[in-house]
């Protein structure tokens, strides 16, 4: 038996517990929802930056916004990291695309328990459609809230052998979608809390690098 | 004018006179030099010896607690016993060729016990450890910050799943690293 609603997959697959649900109000009508998704698309042109979880976690899809499991530390870091100006929340997710040039989606948009309950084809298209996405609205950084997202987006959109991709280290990928630079930081759920330290050092190397 | 000339007795005092060192010690650069590069040397040789030696030994000196198939740790309030060890089919997000491996640990904490994905670690049959990839449980565990709390006197069944990249590897035993244990697996069962 699971435990109820609690994402209890470990950083090293990298989900995400983020979660949309569908028609949720959007502040300033700048998230958009489209049939399919369970959160709005939080992306727009001119973005600094885009959070790419793997799939909305089940709490998160149930309270309508990105990261809201309490046992998840992206936005208590995010708040941290010196992207944002000020102390931010879940609650917070629809106004960062003004306030910070901050968007939000992810690899896939089923809720799920787990990362690994989603299926091979569901994995494929949203790799595709993720690919879309960021070709359309082409932030400059996209952030990948985990290293096993960026190895299945990179694997099924990017056409990368998987082997080269295990190797990989951590921070920015040598690829480019459009002028869009991959970044790639550990999970932000507590099972991964021995990376947490270098997560937030990586989201301030972020921070320093818009600020250059 | 000439100078009156004594021709007294002369005392001992007068003979025993106090002499002015007034040359200067002149510091050896070269030694100076020398002191420097020993003590830089010293920090390198601790520092390798802290990182490189050091573990070995206190392993050797404090070795980690070999728990048998069957048998339970039960370590300052802390207690495990592995019950089952599983192969499953690997998922959709695991890379190709990799296995995925189930332990059920049956576990009670008496004492806080925070469990993160690097908490029980399977070792392969190759010497590679790979880290928890996720936890079931059928109690009142929860996800905090820092990793799943497990609920203070209450024995639950902890199930976890270990994605081994490399599919031909075998699981040999099962590392707890706090407080620091082996287990013995029992048998794979069937799948």
């Amino acid at each position: 038996m699971l435990a109820g609603d609690e994402p209890l997959e470990a950083g090293v697959t990298g989900t995400t517990g983020s979660a949309h649900t569908a028609g949720a109000p959007s502040a300033g009508g700048l998230a958009h929802s489209s049939p399919g998704r369970a959160l709005p698309l939080l992306l727009r042109p001119g973005l600094r930056f885009v959070f790419i979880g793997f799939n909305p976690g089940l709490e998160s899809a149930r309270r309508g916004h990105y990261y809201a499991y309490r046992g998840n530390v992206f936005w208590k870091q995010l708040s941290e990291s010196g992207l944002v100006s000020r102390p931010v929340t879940c609650e917070d997710d629809r106004l960062l695309m003004d306030e910070a040039g901050i968007g939000f989606t992810d690899l896939c948009l089923r809720p799920t328990l787990r990362a690994d309950q989603l299926t091979r084809p569901e994995i494929i298209e949203g790799a595709a459609r993720l690919h879309a996405e960021l070709l359309e609205y082409q932030p400059r950084i996209a952030v990948f809230s985990g290293k096993g997202i960026y190895q299945l987006f990179g694997r099924y959109a990017l056409g990368i052998a998987p082997g080269e991709l295990a190797n990989r280290p951590l921070g920015p990928q040598p690829e480019r979608i459009g002028v869009t630079i991959p970044w790639v930081i550990p999970s932000s759920s507590g099972l991964a809390s021995r990376h947490h330290r270098r997560r937030l050092e990586l989201l301030r190397e972020l921070a320093a690098s818009v600020h250059a | 004018m000439p100078v009156p000339r004594y021709h007294g007795p002369v005392s001992q005092q007068q003979v025993v006179r106090r002499r002015v060192d007034t040359e200067q010690k002149v510091e050896d650069p070269g030694r100076r030099g020398c002191l420097w590069l020993g003590a830089i040397l010293g920090i390198i040789a601790g520092v390798l010896f802290a990182f490189f030696a050091m573990p070995p030994l206190l392993a050797w000196l404090f070795p980690p607690e070999h728990i048998a198939v069957g048998e339970t740790l039960d370590h300052e309030g802390r207690m495990a016993t592995v019950r089952e060890l599983r192969p499953l089919a690997s998922a959709s997000v695991d890379p190709e060729g990799s296995q995925r491996w189930r332990v059920i640990v049956e576990v009670r904490a008496d004492r806080t016990w925070v469990l993160d994905n690097e908490t029980f670690q399977l070792r392969l049959d190759s010497g590679d450890e790979v880290p928890t990839a996720a936890f079931d449980h059928d109690g009142k565990a929860q996800t905090t910050e820092k990793g799943l709390r497990l609920p203070l006197g209450e024995p639950i069944l902890l199930t976890l799943t270990f994605v081994v990249p490399d599919g031909q590897a075998q699981p040999e035993k099962l590392i707890l690293d706090d407080p620091q244990a082996e287990f013995d697996l029992p048998p794979p069962s069937q799948p």
